[in-house]
């Protein structure tokens, strides 16, 4: 039973440890961070009129990455912009913000041409085109 | 008289028809070979090809945003999962599980049964385009209810009429979710009939600008943008060999930059100070090897070309050019300089870094449309072989004169605009102040044009600043 018990406990602790990292979003004087139990609070940069809102975080063997909503900005041509926030996982690091998509808006008149942002996740790095804005990134731990 | 010595020579031509009509026969069959292959190629190329549903019926089918009423697993090509085994790199893309409430659109489908289609969140927001296939969205779509809803479509009080199908299936048109919220209107007034945002549009469409200001029936399409074929246009060539990097001096013209406001005698100097520039950015690699500009390169130039004055001269000329456009009005410039100006304060006073200055805050990602590298703006004023004219030239001179000698500090704070026909669906209203035009007096207003082009904001609470780029990554890029 104790052996059960030990192997159950061993088996969950991962999980807990996961779950036990949660982000969120704190407004302040000076503006608005991304914030987790772990990590020092990042800066979100307003993009537009739009809180900055979490949608997801994704899971890595050596990375936290937390996608966060900026909303949409332009002045004719209105794009939603995504990015990610990467965290050296064992560290509690903050590694950098990267583009992760740039969603093209309906407007009445138009609609803008984007070109997608391409991830290629691999086990011990991540590699980055964004074809927009000709700009590629390799992030290391 | 015995022809038949000359027997060999009919069956010659008798053997030599049996020839042709081999190789005819031959000739045939490969050509119906050749032709079946093209066809067969053509067929499967196109078939695999993810283009429009050609079908009238299933064509009607991408106009409808579909609730999911069961789960759909969607695939993501853009984020791959890779490993790289031996040298050999294999993805496969990411999987997300949509759940129910979610809509999609279905923009087509291939050969082997998938669909590419387009998410959007309970909000309505597209999340972008995505793929599913067939088998998974039969069962996760209600299929009665979207070919009820085709039928309706289908007959003569469907499409073209009211569309009135959004009952009970919770499936709506296209068009119905790009209207977005109901946000703060402007309103302009001709003949006292207060205009929508899409019948400013229209109005756009329909009338030309006088230049008193009032408004005249078109006779020719509206342009995008100024024709290039203007007389007196200011063009040049492009020279062959790159210019050094800034070494502190002054392109020619650009000298009168060195003051701190620009004056109304340096105007002349300054259309050559243009056209300096644009001829000192566009060489070596700001060329493709067809003679295109390359985007990234050229951005890279106006920082390492340019000395800081040229470089916030350019940030303010260009840019209220490009976003203005073919309402060429004083004040309408005058508005783009001071959002560029109050950006580049903010930022400097946010960063500490003195360096940041108009172009700066005109070439940060996505902010200022005409950049985006599928616009064609910043082609159009950066390139020194496309024309821009004496008029505009003058215009946007004069209002950059005006605008230094002018107190504009009840603008100060006035750091968002967006043009009249696109109308953003998730800014939070509460953090901007209501739409207004800008007037600098003197009749001097952005509203004067005949129907305001653009609309500006400032922040009210909550708002804190705005965004400023990555000109740290572009500064140390161009160093």
């Amino acid at each position: 039973m104790r052996i059960k018990l030990v192997l159950l406990l061993s088996l969950s602790l991962p999980f807990l440890t996961l779950s036990a990292k949660e982000w969120s979003v704190k407004a302040s004087e000076e503006g608005h961070s991304l914030i987790s139990t772990a990590n020092d609070s990042v800066e979100l940069e307003l993009e537009g009129p739009t809180l900055p809102k979490i949608i997801k975080s994704k899971k890595h063997p050596l990375f936290d990455i937390v996608v966060v909503d900026h909303g949409e900005v332009g002045t004719s041509c209105l794009v939603r912009i995504q990015k990610a926030y990467v965290f050296n996982k064992s560290k509690n690091k903050f590694i950098g913000v990267y583009p992760y998509k740039v969603i093209a808006v309906d407007s009445l008149v138009k609609k803008c041409k984007v070109k997608p942002v391409v991830w290629e996740t691999y086990k011990s790095y991540i590699l980055i085109h964004d074809k927009n804005n000709d700009q590629k990134f390799k992030i290391t731990p | 008289m015995d022809w038949s010595f000359l027997d060999f020579l009919m069956e010659k031509p008798k053997e030599g028809n049996n020839i042709v009509k081999e190789l005819d026969k031959v000739v045939r069959e490969s050509m119906r070979y050749i032709l079946g292959l093209f066809i067969l190629v053509s067929f499967s190329a196109f078939a695999t090809d993810s283009s429009d549903i050609g079908d009238p019926r299933e064509s009607k089918l991408s106009d409808l945003v579909i609730p999911i009423y069961e789960s759909l697993e969607i695939a993501d090509y853009t984020k791959k999962i890779c490993d790289e085994v031996n040298g050999f790199k294999r993805c496969k893309p990411e999987l997300t599980t949509l759940k129910k409430g979610t809509k999609v659109r279905i923009i087509s489908e291939n050969k082997k049964g998938v669909y590419k289609v387009e998410v959007f969140s309970k909000d309505g927001y597209s999340e972008g385009i995505y793929h599913t296939s067939k088998k998974f969205a039969d069962k996760a779509l209600n299929w009665s209810a979207v070919n009820h809803t085709l039928s309706l479509l289908g007959s003569p009080n469907g499409l073209g009429a009211v569309p009135k199908i959004n009952c009970n299936y919770g499936i709506n048109l296209v068009s119905q979710m790009k209207k977005g919220p109901k946000i703060p209107t402007l309103e302009i007034q001709e003949n006292k009939k207060v205009y929508s945002v899409k019948e400013v549009a229209d109005l756009m469409e329909r009338y030309s600008l006088n230049a008193d200001g009032s408004m005249a029936p078109r006779t020719s399409p509206r342009p995008k943008i100024r024709p290039s074929s203007i007389s007196n246009a200011q063009t040049g060539s492009v020279p062959e060999e790159d210019l050094p990097a800034y070494n502190g001096e002054y392109l020619p013209g650009c000298e009168a930059l060195k003051e701190d406001q620009i004056k109304e005698e340096n105007k002349d100097d300054l259309k050559d100070c243009v056209q300096s520039i644009r001829k000192a950015i566009a060489v070596g690699n700001a060329r493709n090897s067809d003679g295109s500009l390359n985007r990234t390169n050229l951005y890279k130039n106006m920082f390492t070309k340019l000395n800081p004055k040229e470089q916030a001269f350019a940030g303010k000329f260009f840019t209220s050019i490009g976003e203005v456009e073919i309402l060429d009005n004083k004040a309408d410039y005058m508005s783009i300089m001071k959002v560029l100006k109050n950006r580049a304060r903010f930022a400097r006073q946010k960063e500490g870094d003195t360096k940041y200055n108009e172009l700066d805050a005109a070439l940060a990602d996505w902010q200022f449309s005409m950049y985006n590298s599928a616009e064609p703006g910043w082609r159009k004023v950066l390139d020194p072989g496309k024309a821009i004219s004496t008029k505009t030239l003058d215009n946007v001179l004069d209002a950059m004169v005006t605008l230094d000698s002018t107190d504009t500090s009840k603008y100060d704070n006035v750091y968002m605009y967006h043009a009249n026909y696109v109308t953003p669906k998730d800014w939070d209203w509460k953090l901007l102040s209501d739409p207004f035009s800008m007037d600098f007096g003197s009749g001097m207003e952005t509203k004067s044009s005949g129907g305001s082009y653009h609309k500006f904001y400032t922040p009210s609470n909550g708002l804190k600043g705005v965004y400023i780029g990555n000109f740290k990554k572009r500064r140390r890029n161009a160093d």
